[in-house]
């Protein structure tokens, strides 16, 4: 009897060695082929699944000196201004990589700078959006469909987060990843790091094989998508803009008094047909009771500022301010709006961060596109101060 | 936020930590049952998720319900309790399905439909006189029994209840239990991680949902195929873990492209499922319609019976047209099998070589057609 | 016949065996590393 278990188990002892010698002798395979693809130049376009909740490409980013540009929906602003033909450019001539898509605010933001350190001259920028104080909290499913398993597991394993920080993070996304959906082992992880008591000490410790053995499967797919992104993606020639920004502001305005033209919100045509039009009487006001900085964001926001801090970022905060003309009809005021960007700046400049304020232009026809998103001059005016913040 | 039962890697891992000290108990020759109904709990809890205040309270009152039910029907044997009684318990399941249709979801909690098998099926047994003793211990672990919760297979109550209580004999727990058990997992882990997962994500999931003849047809075989690996895969793991915990859950599946014909396709897939429909259901159904002389010849009460109890089963599955027609088209394909096998033409054909190699290739598009209506994709 | 072979390789031979469950662990991981978000198995898709 004895001798058979111990034939079962050697069995067993010999499927663990064989397979972690074969993934192990995978895992140096994929890194010499990334090796050889380190210096193929390609688009890194917001929207990239594998780079933007992957861990690889955002390293390689941060590792090539990159320019970083985080933000959500305004990324993908149907302007010829977007920031994909403004960078790289005379002044700031680093190639871009463009991350973030809807939903994906200061929670997700500050895990992902948590999990990636920066190096000292990373140059990263972030857009942040007023729409993010709304509702009191984040959408859950677009914060499941943003999130991203491998950057969590990662932020838990750096030893430079306190873990204030850490419980924090792990208690939004217990709350966040809950319901129905597939991320039920990542909630679960999350749950039992909320806090301290017997049942999650006892929880971890149990599962604490499971986790870290899909920690290691996850760098490996990360790693295995990476390669197959830049082994498939077309090269692409490095080209620098020249770019007169004087010139390129009346062609923006040209652009936009083509496009809004069934308006008088100064937004384009076809959105104001979707999203405004049929319902406008029903707007009127009825966001006058939003509280702005009562949102859950608010705190996510500090924990943001506290992860770039720690992992050595020097972001440049865009904060984003809106169609004027439209939220005051909602019921958003001015003094709402202006009290939100006071506070992110008091907030920003508490941790030494530099910002680029945009409240003068709420008024200013074709700054923003529709809305909410920048636009033809919205970018441009972006474009150029990034440019010129990172450029001196 | 829940786990989900043999569909990623954390409750196989989770199962397999739990199932260690019932392996250990097996050696020893000692009963799992204990162990098994503890164990229940924390599994429960976890697969039901944020659905366990339903399960408690539906599933709770369903076993008081049946409680009563036997007190009540031991008394008087009246034939109105009896009815009765299935009435209010297929209530829930009956509510849970109209609910998915429009979109809302009410009592439900996983696995609902098929605990609903393992309750109606005592109730039928109570009523038949082959339930003498409810014990309340055995008949919470057998509507319960984790490893089957989700998706079956449907066991037998009269079957379970000796074996659960058994105290097996170590060396006969290894060869018997633990071993074949072992296998039937790391098959399922192989046919549901690996098979089904390769066809869906290079085959199926690359399909357009744009209907056309050529794209349902192409469909057809991908679905049918994904199916068979992914729920063969799970029943797998599901008895595997059963056989683990000292019971022997019925196999659900027996190489069913094999089949020469539907009735032959129904004993070798789904097993549990048409064995349960059929001794409960098409049986009682063809006694009734011959007693009561609705259908004076046999071969049409037993046509008119899988008509019926087939229809039924498309039921069971949700309240949707593509599931009564699946309902319909399986019952009819009974049918139609019944009247071919008792006709001169079979008895010809069957003599004739490679009869069973053609009859293989036409059956599999009887059946791959039925799944196609089942899966939704001509409606949706 | 597959009786046959699987009694005679993986009754007699520890080394076999764990090579036999070796190849199954690493199937069952590179379909995973093949495999996108967003399939969710028939089996789960109802109560």
């Amino acid at each position: 009897m004895v001798r058979k278990i111990a034939s079962y188990l050697g069995s067993l002892l010999i499927a663990i060695l064989v397979t972690v010698g074969v993934l192990s002798a995978y895992s140096h395979w994929l890194d010499q082929q990334l090796a050889l693809l380190e210096h193929k130049r390609v688009v890194l376009d917001n929207g990239n699944r594998t780079k933007d909740q992957g861990l690889y490409l955002l390293q390689r980013s941060v590792r090539q000196g990159d320019f970083i540009l985080v933000g959500t929906s305004e990324l993908s602003s149907p302007v010829p201004q977007n920031p994909k033909n403004i960078f790289p450019n005379q002044e700031l001539s680093l190639p871009i990589n463009m991350v973030g898509r809807a939903y994906k605010q200061s929670l997700l933001d500050g895990i992902m700078l948590g999990a990636i350190p920066a190096s000292d001259n990373t140059k990263m920028a972030m857009v942040v959006s007023m729409q993010w104080f709304f509702g009191g909290d984040i959408d859950k499913k677009g914060t499941q469909s943003n999130f991203s398993e491998i950057q969590y597991y990662a932020f838990m394993h750096n030893d430079a987060i306190p873990t204030e920080s850490k419980q924090y993070a792990s208690e939004r996304l217990a709350k966040l990843l809950s319901g129905e959906g597939q991320v039920g082992a990542a909630c679960l992880y999350a749950k039992l790091h909320s806090s301290d008591n017997v049942i999650n000490v006892l929880g971890r410790s149990v599962l604490y094989p499971f986790y870290e053995g899909k920690y290691q499967l996850l760098l490996l797919k990360d790693k295995y998508n990476a390669y197959k992104f830049l082994r498939d993606a077309e090269e692409i020639d490095y080209e620098v803009k020249n770019l007169d920004w004087q010139q390129e502001q009346s062609k923006a305005t040209a652009m936009g008094k083509e496009k809004c033209t069934n308006n008088s919100l100064y937004v384009y045509d076809e959105y104001y047909d979707k999203y405004i039009v049929q319902d406008w009487e029903k707007l009127e006001d009825d966001m006058s009771k939003e509280k702005l900085l009562d949102s859950k964001e608010t705190d996510d926001y500090k924990f943001f500022l506290n992860m770039a801090v720690i992992n050595n970022y020097k972001p440049y905060m865009i904060f984003m301010s809106a169609n004027g003309w439209y939220y005051d009809y909602r019921g958003i005021t001015k003094n709402t709006r202006y009290k939100l960007y006071d506070w992110l700046e008091h907030e920003t400049t508490a941790k030494g961060f530099s910002y680029l304020d945009t409240r003068a232009y709420e008024y200013e026809p074709y700054f923003y596109c529709d809305v909410m998103h920048l636009g033809w001059k919205g970018w441009l005016y972006v474009g150029e101060n990034i440019s010129k913040h990172f450029g001196k | 936020m829940s786990i989900v039962e043999y569909g990623d890697f954390l409750a196989l891992y989770i199962f397999g930590i739990l199932l260690l000290p019932a392996v250990v108990l097996g050696c020893l020759g000692k009963r799992i049952k204990w162990y098994g109904m503890v164990v229940s709990i924390p599994v429960l809890y976890l697969l039901m998720g944020d659905r366990l205040k339903y399960f408690l309270l539906v599933a709770g009152t369903m076993v008081l319900v049946l409680f009563i039910y036997y007190r009540a029907y031991s008394k008087w044997k009246n034939k109105w309790i009896y009815y009765g009684t299935l009435a209010l318990l297929i209530l829930p399941v009956v509510e849970v399905k109209s609910a998915e249709l429009v979109h809302i979801k009410s009592w439900a909690f996983l696995g609902i439909s098929y605990f609903g098998f393992r309750i109606w099926q005592l109730v039928i047994e109570i009523h038949d006189g082959h339930i003498k003793e409810f014990k309340l211990a055995d008949i919470l672990y057998f509507v319960t029994f984790f490893p089957s919760v989700s998706s079956g297979p449907i066991d037998r109550y009269r079957r379970f209840q000796p074996e659960c209580n058994e105290a097996i004999e170590g060396g006969t727990y290894v060869s018997k239990y633990l071993k074949p058990g072992a296998k039937k997992i790391l098959l399922g882990m192989i046919y549901k991680f690996c098979f089904a997962d390769l066809i869906n994500q290079f085959w199926m999931s690359r399909i357009t949902h744009e209907v056309t003849i050529a794209s349902s047809v192409e469909y057809m075989y991908a679905y049918t195929l994904y199916l068979f690996f992914d729920f063969a895969g799970y029943s797998l793991m599901a008895v595997g873990t059963g056989y683990i915990l000292g019971i022997t859950l019925p196999d659900n599946f027996n190489k069913p492209f094999l089949a020469r014909n539907m009735k032959e396709f129904w004993d070798r897939w789904h097993i549990s499922l048409s064995k349960w429909f059929g001794d409960y259901l098409f049986s009682r159904v063809v006694l009734n319609l011959m007693r009561n002389k609705i259908v004076k010849q046999q071969k049409y009460a037993v046509r008119a019976g899988y008509m019926i109890t087939m229809f039924t089963m498309g039921l069971w599955h949700g309240f949707t047209v593509y599931y009564l027609l699946y309902g319909l088209y399986e019952g009819l394909m009974l049918a139609l099998s019944d009247m071919y096998i008792k006709s001169k033409a079979y008895r010809s054909h069957i003599k004739k070589p490679g009869y069973d190699w053609v009859s293989r290739a036409i059956c599999f598009h009887v059946i791959a057609f039925g799944m196609l209506l089942f899966s939704g994709y001509l409606f949706v | 016949m597959w009786e046959k072979i699987s009694q005679s390789i993986l009754v007699n031979n520890f080394v076999l065996r764990g090579l036999v469950l070796a190849a199954i662990f690493l199937a069952i991981i590179f379909t995973y590393l093949e495999t996108q978000e967003g399939n969710i198995s028939f089996v789960y898709n109802n109560f």
